[in-house]
């Protein structure tokens, strides 16, 4: 059973597995947004600025417990997130430049700041491609506490969303409140990132945000499937990702990344196949 | 004398580098009649259809919807409907027909007579991405005309259509704005069509303009706003592809002399 029974044996990989399952239920949910408002590079920017966070808060602060590091390491991340809303809402420089210029000085000001001050009790690699070892209840109250908001925020008002992504303009003119619905996209997505920094790493947690909704988009033929197939996606291959990782004692993270993308890509081709033979 | 619909009152509009884009545009627009915005590419039509959508706020003067001002943050949300280019939506989207029409919660009785109003009961199940551009057209008319806003702003309406889907398209605004009384306010690079179906012109070619009933339209004006020989606009025209002409800024920068508004 490829060590399925691992989980229920050790607490830490079933406190893993929960963590895995709700943050590819979340992505598969905020995917198709990410990818139709065009916020990939965004969600990368934020993510690579949390190791900034993470540095103040583990090495230069040193901050001894779990919550207190969480907590700095959130508001640090939604501070900088924050600067970078306001910086790609209808600006006349290009949202890739922006993004470009701040996730690489974010980034290296985390490692400068880890460099100098780590005391050698962090490992940087845990948190730039995810650890298995690291997850603990508290991670995933924090996980529970994003998916009740997400359900409440996003998933609600579902078609406000949809429109505002299809038409901003006749969005604004329908009376939906845009620069909210774009802040309130930027914190949840932070939140998201900070949260499951732990399971899928600074570097690769993006993957998980981009993969199931491009997937979904590709083969989806209404926005019902569209949302259905990207959590369902979402939801198998991160979990037989994490089997996977668990058995042949790989990196979480990139594990999760790599067979996302090998799943992806055996069902575009399947799909191809398919539609070759009609 | 009611108010009118909506009324532009000195609008003068630059952005933040100062150049200016528009100069004292004013007119009154009555319910139940169209107004046609035609000029060339970067003429500033855009950016004056925003402002009169109150999606953008003018440097000097005002935007009144029936008699209230209107702007980034005081607009009336559904009080004006707002027709976009397919081209400015996102096409990665699998929308169906009846899907975008209930996007926004409304009365199911205002769908369901739209779709029959604008003709969609056939294609309301279809991927708006998979329709004609006639029918595309229709729906995104029908999507406008939600809740029977006072004011309708088409955005080039008859973009990619032949000579039959412009009169179906046409037809359809016209009949909003006789039976519904609906002011409507169309930017379209169709010269023949505007004229024919608008009761009042603005030709816009940044601070040059000119705005009248279109009786008083003459082919000077039109000449004197695009910079070039109104033959080879109506040559243009006349080929139906939708597209502006490309010739109107062949005479540089300025152009000639502003002309004045003549009311």
């Amino acid at each position: 059973m490829i060590g399925l029974m691992d989980f229920i044996h050790y607490d830490f990989l079933l406190y893993t597995m929960l963590g895995v399952f709700f943050l590819s239920l979340l992505c598969g949910i905020l995917s198709p947004l990410l990818v139709a408002k065009k916020l990939a590079f965004l969600g990368e920017g934020v993510s690579h600025s949390t190791l900034l966070g993470i540095s103040i808060s583990y090495c230069l602060l040193e901050l001894q417990t779990p919550l207190g590091n969480f907590l700095l390491t959130l508001l640090i991340t939604l501070f900088l997130a924050c600067f970078l809303a306001l910086a790609t809402f209808r600006q006349n420089i290009p949202n890739d430049s922006t993004i470009g210029i701040f996730m690489t000085v974010t980034l290296a000001l985390g490692v400068i700041i880890f460099q100098r001050f780590s005391t050698g009790q962090v490992d940087l690699l845990s948190f730039l491609f995810g650890n298995l070892l690291l997850m603990t209840p508290l991670d995933l109250l924090f996980l529970g506490i994003l998916f009740v908001l997400v359900m409440a925020v996003i998933v609600a008002p579902i078609k406000s969303w949809m429109y505002l992504c299809y038409d901003e303009q006749g969005a604004r003119l329908s009376g939906i409140n845009t620069k909210v619905y774009h802040y309130t996209l930027i914190f949840l997505l932070t939140f998201l990132i900070v949260s499951s920094v732990k399971l899928a790493g600074v570097i690769l947690v993006n993957t998980l945000l981009l993969i199931p909704g491009v997937l979904s988009y590709k083969i989806g033929r209404s926005m019902k499937q569209v949302f259905l197939i990207s959590i369902i996606f979402s939801l198998t291959t991160s979990l037989i990702g994490l089997v996977l990782a668990n058995y042949f004692s790989f990196p979480i993270g990139p594990c999760l990344a790599v067979f996302q993308f090998v799943s992806f890509l055996v069902i575009i081709f399947l799909i191809r196949l398919k539609r070759s033979f009609k | 004398m009611s108010a009118p619909r909506l009324s532009a009152q000195s609008i003068h509009f630059h952005y933040q580098v100062g150049i200016p884009i528009l100069e004292n545009i004013s007119f009154d627009l009555p319910a139940g009649q169209a107004l046609g915005i035609i000029g060339p590419n970067g003429g500033g039509k855009s950016t004056l259809l925003k402002i009169l959508a109150g999606l953008l706020s003018p440097s000097q003067g005002q935007v009144l919807f029936e008699n209230h001002p209107l702007g980034p943050k005081k607009f009336k949300p559904q009080a004006i409907g707002y027709m976009p280019q397919f081209s400015s939506l996102n096409q990665l989207m699998p929308i169906r027909v009846v899907d975008l029409l209930t996007l926004v919660p409304s009365k199911k009785n205002n769908i369901d007579e739209l779709i029959s109003l604008m003709g969609l009961e056939n294609i309301k199940n279809d991927l708006i991405g998979s329709l004609s551009g006639g029918q595309r057209q229709r729906v995104l008319l029908a999507w406008a005309f939600l809740f029977s806003p006072g004011l309708l702003i088409l955005d080039e309406p008859c973009t990619g259509l032949d000579g039959v889907g412009q009169d179906q398209i046409l037809g359809l605004i016209n009949k909003l704005k006789k039976e519904k009384n609906t002011a409507i306010v169309i930017v379209d690079h169709n010269l023949g069509q505007v004229i024919k179906h608008c009761d009042q012109i603005l030709c816009l070619n940044r601070t040059s303009h000119w705005h009248n009933q279109k009786d008083l339209l003459t082919k000077n004006i039109i000449e004197s706003i695009y910079h070039c020989e109104f033959e080879h606009l109506m040559i243009h025209n006349h080929l139906g592809t939708g597209q502006d002409h490309h010739a109107c800024h062949v005479h540089g920068e300025e152009g000639p002399p502003p002309l004045k508004e003549q009311k």
